[in-house]
């Protein structure tokens, strides 16, 4: 029995009635994507990552299924620009459910105007997209360099009132990164995005992606994301939301212990039974708080780096 | 409440971390089915030909054959031309170790897979998709199948699994004129099926839409069941009509189908939240009907 256990926990004061949402990029371009995300049982919604113009993305294939349980995906930023933003709101308003708008661009007055946007439909929170490893000149061109993720979420911070997350992806200086985007006022982090990767079909010796690269998500990237949870958390202790192969209570908790508040999902939605998989890992993790002895989720946060 | 709960920071919208001892570890784990669905499985060209004007036929080889188990009819796949694009197109035929597809050339991706000589590799990601599930079907039965235009290229396998199921089908396959028309036997020889035409301009067999001769059709004869595959405008057309009871009503859409796994988005069934690729392609009448009567094509 799960009786008693509290899931609800916080991120960036936004309060989440358990700590498991969707990831940008899963659905969350239309009004019709957000209900469906809603059904999955998710806490918050969190849109695909918006552009200023409608971004037609890149030619298929856009992904496929690695050996391992991984996804390579190469889908190029498609979105429908700003224009897609209060439809999606209104959508998330409502069903009475949080929502966070993924903010992409290609400079800072971009993220800026993005983020105005997200400010005035209505969004709970904007997650910036410092992160996209296989779009030229978006994502991890900027947010490999700490002084451009400085420079975006200063200027964004600056400008709007709702709190601003920073999703960074794999680097050298994802530590470093992690810092400035603090500095420049973000209330939470998102770690990680996808990892730039290529696949090559052998019998047509050509790369599956006509762009060549590909962003590697699920479960092949989990230890890595576990692994830059426990790093930024164990410098720097802010509020993290851990992505990157959660899949089921055990991978969830594991972004918890490392020093996750919440946790989103984007791969497992594609190869599990997308409609029951929240569900179980909410329950999943009731559980497993019970047997530690702990009563709510928060005493779990971080917990690896105290035991 | 107990002593850990009050030390969470529950006022100021922020938990507080508490140390406290692990004293237990579980441990449970699912896996994934349709994982191996969305590998991009090579397969080499066997044969690739034209059968009328715009309508050409390929027949592929996996490297691996598991792809080709337990595939339904009305299920697609992926089709990778390398270098190229990947496009969607259902299973039209199926031996043991090859797969066929019925493809009418339109743009880029088609063209480019006309193109391709035997000897040549592809990539398949699939089966995917819900498909026809051929035991719903009363054994004895007789089903009507609707194709407008390509939608005719997943029926030969429609048929054959149709015919295992003890279930007859009457074909009626509509097609603007009779240059795109082909013949059915000539794809699958031992059919045991009647095809009915129409064409639009007239030029062969019956004079105007598949929908027509379809709703002349149930008139006179008993079906079972009714499977349409085609445009939005004939699917919408064959939902509106009354249908007399016990009649089975099936549709198989078509949108634009990017992932084919259910991330983009791309293939979503306004103003509904069914994405085609994983909840379709296959849907009863009544289920998209919102969709359906929404316009466009
Ligand atoms: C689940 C599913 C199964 C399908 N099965 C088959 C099949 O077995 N055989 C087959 O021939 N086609 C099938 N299609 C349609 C097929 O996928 C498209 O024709 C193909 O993707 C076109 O690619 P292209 O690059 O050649 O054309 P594009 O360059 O993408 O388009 C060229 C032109 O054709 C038009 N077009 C594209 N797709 C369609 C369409 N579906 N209907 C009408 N016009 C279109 C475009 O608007 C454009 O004007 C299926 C589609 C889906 C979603
Ligand atoms: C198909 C797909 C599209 C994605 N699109 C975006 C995006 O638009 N913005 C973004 O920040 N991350 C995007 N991501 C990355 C995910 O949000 C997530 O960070 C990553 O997939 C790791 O989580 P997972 O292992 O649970 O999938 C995308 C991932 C996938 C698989
Ligand atoms: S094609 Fe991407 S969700 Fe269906």
């Amino acid at each position: 029995m799960s009786v008693g256990v509290d899931l609800t926990t916080y991120v960036a004061g936004l309060k989440l009635k358990h700590p498991v949402m969707n990831s940008s990029g899963i659905l969350g371009s239309t009004p019709e994507h957000v209900e469906r995300l809603f059904k999955y049982g998710v806490s918050a919604v969190v849109s695909k990552t918006m552009t200023k113009g409608f971004r037609v993305g890149h030619e298929p294939p856009i992904i496929i299924a690695l050996e391992g349980e991984g996804l390579l995906n190469s889908v190029g930023l498609a979105n429908p620009g700003i224009s897609g933003i209060p439809p999606i709101v209104r959508k998330a308003k409502e069903l009475n459910i949080p929502v966070i708008v993924s903010v992409g661009g290609s400079e800072v007055q971009e993220f800026i105007d993005v983020a105005s946007v997200a400010e005035e439909s209505g969004a709970d929170a904007v997650e910036l997209n410092l992160s996209c490893p296989h779009t030229k000149g978006y994502g991890i061109d900027i947010g490999s360099d700490p002084n451009n993720v400085y420079e975006v979420v200063k200027a964004v911070s600056s400008t709007i009132k709702i709190p601003v997350l920073a999703k960074l992806g794999l680097s050298d200086n994802v530590v470093k990164s992690a810092g400035k985007a603090l500095e420049g006022g973000a209330k939470a982090l998102t770690l990680i995005n996808t990892v730039k990767s290529v696949a090559i079909d052998v019998f047509s010796c050509k790369p599956v992606f006509k762009n060549v690269y590909g962003g590697l998500s699920g479960t092949p990237i989990h230890p890595i994301a576990v692994r830059v949870v426990y790093d930024v958390y164990k410098e720097l202790k802010p509020e993290i939301v851990g992505v990157g192969g959660v899949s089921d209570w055990k991978t969830a908790a594991e972004m918890i212990l490392a020093g996750s508040s919440a946790v989103q999902i984007g791969t497992a939605f594609i190869l599990k039974d997308s409609r029951k998989l929240v569900h179980d890992i909410v329950e999943g993790l009731k559980e497993w708080l019970i047997k530690l002895g702990l009563k709510n989720i928060c005493e779990a946060i971080g917990l690896t780096h105290k035991a | 409440m107990s002593k850990v709960f009050e030390d969470v920071d529950v006022a100021v919208g922020k938990c507080s971390h508490i140390t406290h001892s692990l004293n237990h570890r579980a441990s449970i784990n699912t896996s994934s089915e349709r994982f191996h669905n969305y590998l991009l499985k090579p397969a080499e060209v066997v044969s690739n030909k034209r059968l009328s004007e715009g309508l050409w036929r390929v027949e592929m080889r996996p490297i691996s054959r598991e792809c080709l188990n337990d595939v339904k009819p009305l299920q697609f796949f992926m089709v990778w031309i390398p270098s190229s694009d990947e496009i969607p197109l259902s299973v039209s035929d199926l031996t043991e170790d090859t797969i066929s597809f019925i493809y009418k050339v339109r743009g880029l991706g088609t063209k480019a897979l006309s193109a391709l000589r035997p000897g040549s590799f592809v990539g398949l990601k699939g089966p995917l998709g819900n498909g026809f599930e051929v035991s719903y079907v009363r054994p004895s039965s007789k089903a009507l199948i609707v194709a407008g235009g390509s939608g005719i290229a997943p029926v030969p396998y429609l048929i054959k699994k149709l015919a295992v199921a003890n279930v007859q089908a009457d074909v009626v396959w509509g097609v603007k004129s009779d240059a795109e028309l082909f013949n059915l036997r000539e794809v699958l020889p031992d059919l045991d099926v009647r095809v009915f035409t129409a064409t639009e301009d007239c030029s062969a067999g019956y004079c105007g839409l598949a929908s027509q001769l379809a709703v002349e059709l149930l008139n006179e004869y008993v079906y079972s069941v009714l499977i349409a595959i085609g445009p939005k405008p004939i699917l919408r057309s064959l939902c509106s009509v009354r249908l007399s009871g016990g009649l089975e009503f099936y549709v198989a859409l078509e949108a634009v189908v990017k992932c084919g796994l259910g991330a983009c988005g791309s293939c979503v069934l306004e103003p509904t939240d069914k994405l085609l690729c994983v909840d379709g392609p296959v849907f009863r009448c009544g289920d998209i009907k919102e969709h359906l009567m929404k316009g466009g094509n």
